[in-house]
């Protein structure tokens, strides 16, 4: 009787131990992962700066369009340009990351736009050339 | 006895009370000493982030200059750029000519900060450009003799609650009239009584100064007399301001 009451105090604590495990090994490194990845390169600081580089070295290339794509799946950006600021606010259920706007200067004239994202990748298409002749 | 012993009890008191005031004090000082230290590694870091945003700038802007119509020779029919290729021309247009080690085109070029077609708004590029096979200056070892021209150049200038003018003429009054601003503007804030009647205390500024952009960029000069090896040098100020 008293081996038979032992067995599922044994098996709950074998569960207990495989759930832990299994959380500390698999799902808390991803957690931990994604949430690094949107303080850091998925910060609206780092991605303003990025893309902002990138469409002011639009001017020395003859490349006329970029495809910027994003490293988290988890977060989406609203990105405008406005008087050569580039303003990145991202969209996030974690509302820390939703904070983290950035905004960075472009060195050349572009126009005013609002930048859409799909599918994780980000186009912009840079327009004609008007230059002082 | 009694009284003895209560007089004993006593210092014991205040030798207790003087030993915990004192601890507390160290406490106090070492936390006050820790605050402030944290504090002062914290803003050196904001400032060397900021400082390595603004290089990374003064690199995209340098490399947008190498191939941008108003300073290299362009062909409009076929949108073609040389580039690196600078013509003297547009130079002598868009520049102040510099001599040797006549500081006067720094001050020019202070003063006449132009507005094109690039720029990064709210701040100020300044550029260098040197002649390196002009008056020898490379043989004698002694880049700063080469002559050259100076220029500036920004965007919009848009949230500064001064005037833009009053800004250079603070900046101006900052600076070593007898260098030239890529050394003499060591200082990180200004203050001058012709910003604190714009409510402002203090300017801080922000700039560019890194290893890669002391080296400068290789250049071509274009002129009447044939090509000349040269050199491009960018330099970008962003500032921020302290209310009063």
């Amino acid at each position: 009787m008293k081996g038979q009451s032992k067995i599922p105090e044994i098996v709950g604590i074998i569960i207990l131990f495989a759930v832990t495990v299994f959380f500390a090994a698999v799902i808390l490194p991803k957690y931990m992962e994604n949430l690094i990845v949107m303080l850091t390169y998925g910060s609206g600081e780092f991605v303003s700066r990025d893309m902002s580089g990138i469409i002011t070295l639009l001017n020395a290339t003859r490349h006329s369009e970029i495809n910027y794509g994003f490293l988290s799946k988890e977060i989406s950006y609203d990105i405008t340009i406005k008087d050569r600021v580039l303003s990145v606010k991202p969209n996030s259920k974690v509302s820390y990351v939703a904070k983290l706007t950035g905004f960075d200067y472009i060195g050349i004239e572009v126009g005013n736009h609002v930048l859409n994202e799909v599918k994780g990748v980000l186009s912009f298409t840079y327009p004609p050339l008007k230059f002082n002749q | 006895m009694s009284l003895l012993k209560k007089g004993t009890i006593k210092k014991r008191g205040i030798s207790k009370l003087l030993e915990a005031a004192l601890i507390a004090l160290i406490a106090i000082g070492v936390s006050l000493f820790l605050y402030q230290f944290m504090i002062s590694i914290f803003m050196q870091i904001v400032i060397l982030f900021k400082e390595s945003k603004i290089e990374r700038m003064s690199v995209d802007i340098a490399n947008v200059m190498l191939s941008n119509p108003n300073f290299v020779a362009y062909n409009s029919l076929w949108r073609f750029s040389d580039r690196s290729v600078f013509e003297e021309s547009k130079l002598n247009s868009l520049a102040h000519r510099k001599t040797g080690n006549d500081p006067s085109a720094y001050t020019d070029a202070l003063h006449d900060v132009k507005k094109l077609d690039i720029g990064y708004p709210n701040s100020v590029t300044f550029y260098m450009v040197l002649d390196l096979e002009d008056n020898g200056c490379v043989k004698r070892g002694d880049m700063s003799q080469c002559n050259g021209w100076v220029g500036a150049f920004s965007g919009d200038i848009s949230s500064l609650q001064f005037g833009f003018s009053s800004f250079v003429e603070c900046l101006a009054g900052n600076i070593n009239p007898n260098l030239d601003i890529f050394t003499s503007l060591s200082v990180n804030s200004i203050r001058c009584n012709s910003l604190s009647y714009g409510g402002v205390k203090e300017v801080q500024i922000y700039r560019s100064g890194g290893g890669l952009l002391e080296q400068g960029f290789p250049i071509l000069i274009k002129s009447d007399s044939g090509l000349h090896v040269g050199r491009l040098y960018t330099y970008t100020i962003v500032w921020s301001w302290i209310e009063e």
